[in-house]
């Protein structure tokens, strides 16, 4: 369990987040909603290790991680993506990756599932953003992730293209794995089924909630 | 070959060592203008190691990247928290300091063939061990080649490795990497570190060849040259910097009567170079694309 505690976070004397409580369990599927500015894109990067709370604790299962960098939560199991896609240009999708053939060959099942293997080869400026998302998706995936943040993974997206992303995510992310979709709209939570939460002025509008 | 054309293949080949080092550096994200100093550290160690202590060149040159890198590894902590502008001024200001302090390095001793041992702004003079072993200049092109050889050779095979694409990963973009796991710290201390001892080997090479070496030889234009060639070269492939090298002063060595108007060509050289090919010659971009044209014709 990835459990936030009380966490506060200010961005030059504006409080962003306030005493905001939430615990992510292996298994479930939750969306953060809210409108622009009310902190989903930070309480991820404080759930991640990518910014570190003012007050508050990050824990997992039981374990104070509230100041590792980000890269030691990931091997961890605590994946992200990102809102911008992130690519090098210069490097074809495959070796973007960053993982041996060998794990490729034995996940070939996501890999087909996301329908990217026809663009493995290309570089990521030859592939439409939809695809882009999902083999950032698939990155985290073959990693093994136990929590999974996904930061406004609709941004750019069509409507046909958002239910296939949909179905792709239903289809791959399993009983091991936590789903956190945040977003401001509620098209892909509820494809998914997410159990849905508000960020309103710096608080978790149903209160301090358990999942 | 007349002793002309071995002189500049030499000085081409150890002057590749500071260009590699430059690449090592730039393939983890920074900016290094600090090289010559390692290179110079390498220069004075062996000069020391040889001619005072009378040690195996084979020693000699080890000392020589042992001592340059884990100079370069002092530099790596004292800059862990610097990147882009400022790891690039941080490492010129260390290399400076570490030049300055050899005008203050004092220790002679006199023998038959005079003195020798660093001697401060006079330099260490007297370095004996290509005319005491009798190597010609013939020789010692060949020695240094496949010195620089091996080096490439190696940097090769590592080029596929999990250690270098991960380390090209945190040059390119840290938030990825950490995304996946992949902590830049240790990467940036380890390239740097690889680099001084890289920078320090050739240094060594370079006080044997030359006889003789002084603090003054090591100032910023050497390591800007050694940036400048693996900018040029491009950080695709090791021997990107090469390319670099052969590039600049096969011109250079071309025009030589043109004497002190060289510079200027060199800096129009460089533009002209980043206008036409904007990430070097042997780019990223292009080794992805002659890999995907080399697995499509294994697939077809």
């Amino acid at each position: 369990m990835l459990e936030l505690k009380g966490l506060k976070k200010l961005f030059g004397g504006i409080t962003v987040l306030n005493d905001v409580n939430i615990a992510f369990q292996r298994g479930n599927k939750i969306g953060l909603s809210g409108g622009n500015g009310t902190g989903k894109s930070t309480l991820l990067n404080i759930a991640t290790g990518f910014l570190t709370a003012e007050e508050g604790a990050v824990i997992l299962n039981g374990d104070d991680i509230t100041h590792f960098e980000a890269w030691k939560l990931s091997r961890l199991g605590v994946k992200r993506t990102f809102q911008k896609v992130r690519f090098n240009e210069a490097l074809i999708l495959k070796e973007q990756l960053y993982t041996s053939d060998d794990i490729i060959k034995r996940n070939l099942h996501i890999l087909e599932g996301a329908d990217i293997i026809d663009y493995l080869y290309s570089f990521p400026n030859e592939v439409p953003l939809p695809i882009l998302r999902k083999i950032e998706v698939t990155r985290a995936l073959l990693n093994r992730p136990k929590y999974l943040f996904l930061d406004e993974p609709s941004a750019g997206m069509a409507a046909t293209d958002l239910h296939d992303f949909g179905e792709f995510l239903n289809n791959f992310i399993d009983a091991e794995t936590c789903l956190v979709v945040v977003e401001h709209r509620l098209e892909l939570m509820k494809k998914i089924d997410a159990k849905i939460y508000e960020l309103r002025d710096g608080k978790l509008v149903n209160g301090n909630i358990f999942v | 070959m007349s002793l002309y054309l071995v002189t500049i293949l030499t000085n081409m080949t150890l002057i590749s060592f500071i260009a590699i080092s430059a690449y090592l550096i730039l393939i983890v994200g920074e900016v290094s203008f600090g090289q010559q100093a390692f290179f110079g550290i390498g220069a004075y160690m062996t000069a020391t190691s040889t001619a005072l202590l009378g040690l195996d060149i084979v020693i000699a040159l080890f000392f020589a990247f042992m001592v340059s890198s884990s100079f370069a590894l002092v530099l790596s902590f004292l800059t862990v928290r610097l990147s882009g502008l400022y790891f690039a001024v941080a490492s010129l200001s260390f290399a400076e300091l570490l030049r300055l302090s050899l005008y203050k390095v004092e220790y002679t001793v006199e023998t038959n063939s005079g003195t020798i041992g660093p001697n401060g702004p006079e330099g260490f003079q007297n370095i004996r061990w290509i005319f005491e072993n009798n190597i010609s200049p013939e020789n010692f092109l060949v020695i240094a080649l496949s010195s620089l050889l091996t080096l490439i050779i190696l940097l090769i095979f590592m080029e596929n490795s999990k250690l270098f694409k991960n380390a090209r990963l945190v040059g390119k973009d840290q938030i990825v990497a950490q995304s996946i796991g992949i902590g830049p710290f240790f990467y940036r201390i380890g390239f740097i570190t690889l680099a001084g001892g890289v920078a320090g080997f050739g240094g060594g090479l370079f006080a044997l060849f030359n006889t003789y070496v002084e603090p003054s030889m090591f100032g910023i234009m050497l390591g800007v040259h050694g940036l400048a060639y693996s900018i040029i070269g491009g950080l695709g492939y090791p021997l990107g910097p090469l390319i670099g090298v052969f590039i600049d002063i096969g011109l250079l060595e071309s025009v030589r009567f043109l004497s002190e108007y060289r510079m200027i060509l060199f800096g129009g050289l460089v533009a002209a170079i980043l206008i036409i090919f904007p990430e070097g010659i042997i780019s990223p971009r292009l080794v992805s694309r002659i890999k995907r044209k080399l697995v499509k014709k294994n697939n077809a």
